[in-house]
This record gives structure tokens, C-alpha cells and sequence, in this order.
């Protein structure tokens, strides 16, 4: 008696066409059923959390069937377990990241509250530009320092800070350290550590 | 690493194909003739424990194709043909009921072909053709594996590391917040680490590429497809459902085999029942 070849063997493994029927199972109900399921694409992205400077990765969710006319949604934010750093975890704020993305308490146009004023009033963008550049000049023109008690040359501009958020991106924030550089602002952070 | 070997999982897959079918309607007739299946081979894995027991010995890595002891598995055999043809669908009964009337000879040829080949072939296995040895071999399989000593993993292969077969399913186990792929060995049942977010078909990374299907009311059933080489992977999310049974669970997902097979998305491995 000799043990089938790994030919012979070879010879059982196509794979039929619904090897359930072949079975002799009935499929009947599960074709019934096939009509009523409702199933979703989504795809998964690997990214970055922006909130810290320690990186963790998270995966992304999002749904949409790729139609031209849709916009993909996100559905779901978690930790990624691959990634070294946090393996799958992720600190409260971070396991909120899909609020940050998806909010409907989310500012959609500037808003400006005056000097005294208690309630916040919309303006459009060009009043916006328009009105923060007025004020930065007129501020650095009455404040600009340019030497020091003992007639050093410093040129530094110490009324106007600058804080970035942690969501802000690595290019906007270069472009802010070069802006704020330039007016010689010194108070100045920002998050393009991660 | 989860341990797929006791008595007490094939308890759990039992008592989760009996919950199943009575909530999944069209795979009930599936889930009854496994649980069938699965009572026999807790006896079988319990017989080889017990002879195991007596030779203490572990299995060295590299040898858990090495030869089988017939004068264990075969005085068994005639016992799982009868439940087989007692509980399976006609066809398969009867294919059970012709296995019967061959001399011990052939089945020890049908029985150490499958051992020696399975999983190892480029093709996926045709279920139907392979149902009789794979459904006898697999506690032999799985309670081999139980039994090499396991070495850290430093890499995610495609390939089961235990025996070089590919994988049947994707498991996802929690961790920190989200969820840990392993996959599932075809062949001896056994878990290994593998990355998120790649193919273990073709290898392919584009994310725009991997596309996640998860049906309304089986949340926990993910169907992990590649748009470049058009295999998927069924995986099953036990973030979403703890009481979940990989093994099982994936027996009761017969609507989404029929989804995908419609969609032109092929499974790299068919489960025991062809689905």
C-alpha cells in the first residue's frame, strides 16, 4: 500500500464552485436571507494623534461605496495595536478623536467678541483678515522694542502672543514661526513636535 | 496568545453552535451537523490526551506533520464514518457511507494524504473532497500544535509558523483600544500574530485597496477584502462580541459567502463545511 502523491492529492484541491451544494446542505434559506443583509464598506487609515507629542497611532474608519458623489464619513476612530508606541491604546482625549472630526458644536465661520462685549458676534472672513492685521500693526507699532536698556539691538515684539492648536498641521505651523518670527513676536508655541 | 486545545473549547464551540443556529435560521442545518462533528472529535482529542499522557513527550518545532499512530486514530475511524453518515447532508453521507465499505488500507491513504499535503499546495482546498480527512485530523492537528514549544514572533508570514498552511480566519482580540489581528491556521487551528491593515493574501498596503464589509446585524463578522488580488478574509471581531467562537461563528456567516462570492471577492481557504 503506498501513500498518495502530493500529484494525487493536488488533483482534490479545486475548488468547486458552491461546495456547500455539494454538501447536499440546503441553501435555500440563505439566499432568502441574502436579500434583506445590508452590508457597508468601510476603509480602515492608519494615522497620527495630534494631541500630544508622544504620537500614538490610531486607525481611522470610514464608510462610503467610493461613488463620485459621496463624501467618505468617518465612523470610528481607535487605537492602532500595531503600533509600537501606545499598542492599541489611547488616553481619553485621544479615544475622543472622532468629536474632533465629527462635531456638530464646531465653529464653521470667525467670530469676534469686542472690547467689553459679552456675546460673540459673526463677521465674514475679509472683515476678519482685515481687522487682525489693523490691530497686529497698530500693536507692533506702538510696541516694537528694538534695543534693550543697555542699547543692544533686540527687535522683539513682546505685546502679541502666539498659541497653535494641536491639530494645526506641520506646514501651517511653519508658516507661523516664519509669520511671527518676522514681526520679532517671542512668546510663541506651537505644536509641530509630533 | 489564546490556547485552542482543551476539551473545554470544543464544549465551547458546541454550546456555541447550538446558541447560533437557533439565531441564524439559514445556517442552522449547517450548525446542527457541526455540532455533530464537533462532539466526535472532543472524544478524539480526548483519546489522543489520554495516550499522550502516557508517552509525556513534547513535540520537537518543525514535526507536526510527523508520522501519525494509526493503531490510535484508525479503531476510531469506522465510529466517525458512522456519525458522519448518521447526521451529514446525502451527499456527504453517502460519500461516508462508500468510505465504509473500503479496506483500512484506503483510509489510512485518504487519511495520511490529507496529513502530509493539506495546506501546502498554492490552490484552496476543495472542501467537499477533503471533508472526510480534514474533519478526523483536525483535533490530531490541533492538539499536536498544542504540544511544540512556541518561540517569540518577531515577523507577521502569511503562513501558519506551526505547520506552513495558510490561514482559514482573521481573529481580532482586544487590545489597549482597539483590536489585534491573528489569524487562524487552516490546518491546525493554531493563532499567529499578523499586522492590521495588509493583505495576507497578496501583501498589499494601500488602504484605499482594503476594504472592510460588516453586515447591520452581525457586527462582529467582518469581511476583509483586497480590491488588487480579489481574495478575502474572514474575520471575526471579538471587541464587538466577547462570547463569540471564531471557529463556529464563521460556519454561521453563510449569507456573507453567498455576498461575497457575488461581489467576486474568492476565500483563500474554505472552512470544514465549504462556505
Amino acid at each position: 500500500m503506498t501513500s498518495p502523491t502530493r500529484r494525487d492529492f493536488l488533483k482534490l484541491t479545486t475548488v468547486g464552485g458552491a461546495a456547500a451544494a455539494l454538501f447536499g446542505f440546503d441553501l435555500k434559506p440563505a439566499y432568502a436571507q441574502l436579500r434583506t443583509l445590508k452590508i457597508a464598506r468601510a476603509n480602515e487609515t492608519r494615522s497620527t494623534c495630534p494631541y500630544c507629542s508622544v504620537s500614538c497611532g490610531i486607525i481611522i474608519y470610514t464608510i462610503g461605496d467610493r461613488a463620485k458623489n459621496v463624501t467618505p464619513q468617518v465612523v470610528h476612530v481607535e487605537g492602532d495595536p500595531d503600533h509600537p508606541i501606545n499598542r492599541g491604546t489611547l488616553c481619553p482625549k485621544g479615544a475622543s478623536l472622532e468629536q474632533d472630526i465629527l462635531n456638530e458644536r464646531r465653529l464653521l465661520k470667525p467670530q469676534v467678541r469686542r472690547p467689553g462685549g459679552t456675546d460673540w458676534e459673526d463677521i465674514s472672513w475679509d472683515e476678519a483678515i482685515s481687522e487682525i492685521a489693523q490691530q497686529v500693526k497698530k500693536t507692533r507699532d506702538d510696541t516694537f522694542i528694538e534695543k534693550d536698556a543697555t542699547g543692544h539691538t533686540v527687535n522683539r515684539l513682546e505685546s502679541i502672543a502666539f498659541s497653535g492648536g494641536c491639530t494645526d498641521t506641520n506646514e501651517f505651523n511653519y508658516l507661523i514661526v516664519k509669520t511671527m518670527r518676522a514681526l520679532g513676536v517671542v512668546h510663541l508655541e506651537n505644536q509641530a513636535r509630533v | 496568545m489564546p490556547s485552542q486545545t482543551g476539551g473545554e473549547e470544543y464544549d465551547a464551540r458546541i454550546r456555541r453552535a447550538e446558541n447560533l443556529s437557533s439565531r441564524h435560521p439559514a445556517a442552522a442545518e449547517f450548525l446542527k451537523f457541526y455540532k455533530h462533528v464537533a462532539s466526535f472529535q472532543k472524544l478524539l482529542h480526548a483519546s489522543l490526551a489520554a495516550a499522550q499522557g502516557k508517552e509525556n513527550a513534547a513535540v520537537p518545532p518543525g514535526k507536526l506533520r510527523s508520522e501519525l499512530d494509526f493503531t490510535l486514530l484508525l479503531p476510531h475511524f469506522r465510529g466517525y464514518l458512522s456519525v458522519i453518515e448518521a447526521h451529514a447532508p446525502p451527499a456527504l453521507a453517502e460519500s461516508a457511507g462508500q468510505m465504509g465499505g473500503l479496506p483500512s488500507g484506503s483510509w489510512i491513504a485518504s487519511l495520511e494524504g490529507y496529513w502530509q499535503h493539506a495546506g501546502r499546495s498554492d490552490q484552496p482546498v476543495n472542501a467537499f473532497a477533503q471533508f472526510l480527512p480534514r474533519a478526523f485530523l483536525q483535533p490530531c492537528a490541533e492538539f499536536r500544535a498544542s504540544l511544540i514549544a512556541r518561540a517569540p514572533q518577531v515577523t507577521t508570514p502569511r503562513l501558519c509558523p506551526l505547520c506552513g498552511s495558510p490561514p482559514l480566519l482573521g481573529v481580532l482580540r482586544p487590545e489597549g483600544d482597539g483590536g489585534k489581528r491573528f489569524l487562524l491556521c487552516s490546518f491546525c487551528l493554531q493563532e499567529w500574530e499578523f499586522r492590521r491593515i495588509v493583505c495576507p493574501t497578496c501583501g498589499e498596503e494601500a488602504e484605499d485597496k482594503l476594504a472592510v464589509y460588516v453586515a447591520e446585524d452581525s457586527p462582529h463578522v467582518r469581511v476583509e477584502a483586497c480590491d488588487t488580488c480579489k481574495f478575502y478574509l474572514r474575520t471575526i471581531d471579538l471587541t464587538k462580541d466577547g462570547n463569540a467562537v471564531p471557529l463556529v461563528d464563521d460556519l454561521a456567516a453563510i449569507t456573507h459567502t453567498l455576498w461575497t462570492n457575488e461581489q467576486g471577492y474568492s476565500r483563500l481557504q474554505p472552512n470544514l463545511l465549504g462556505t
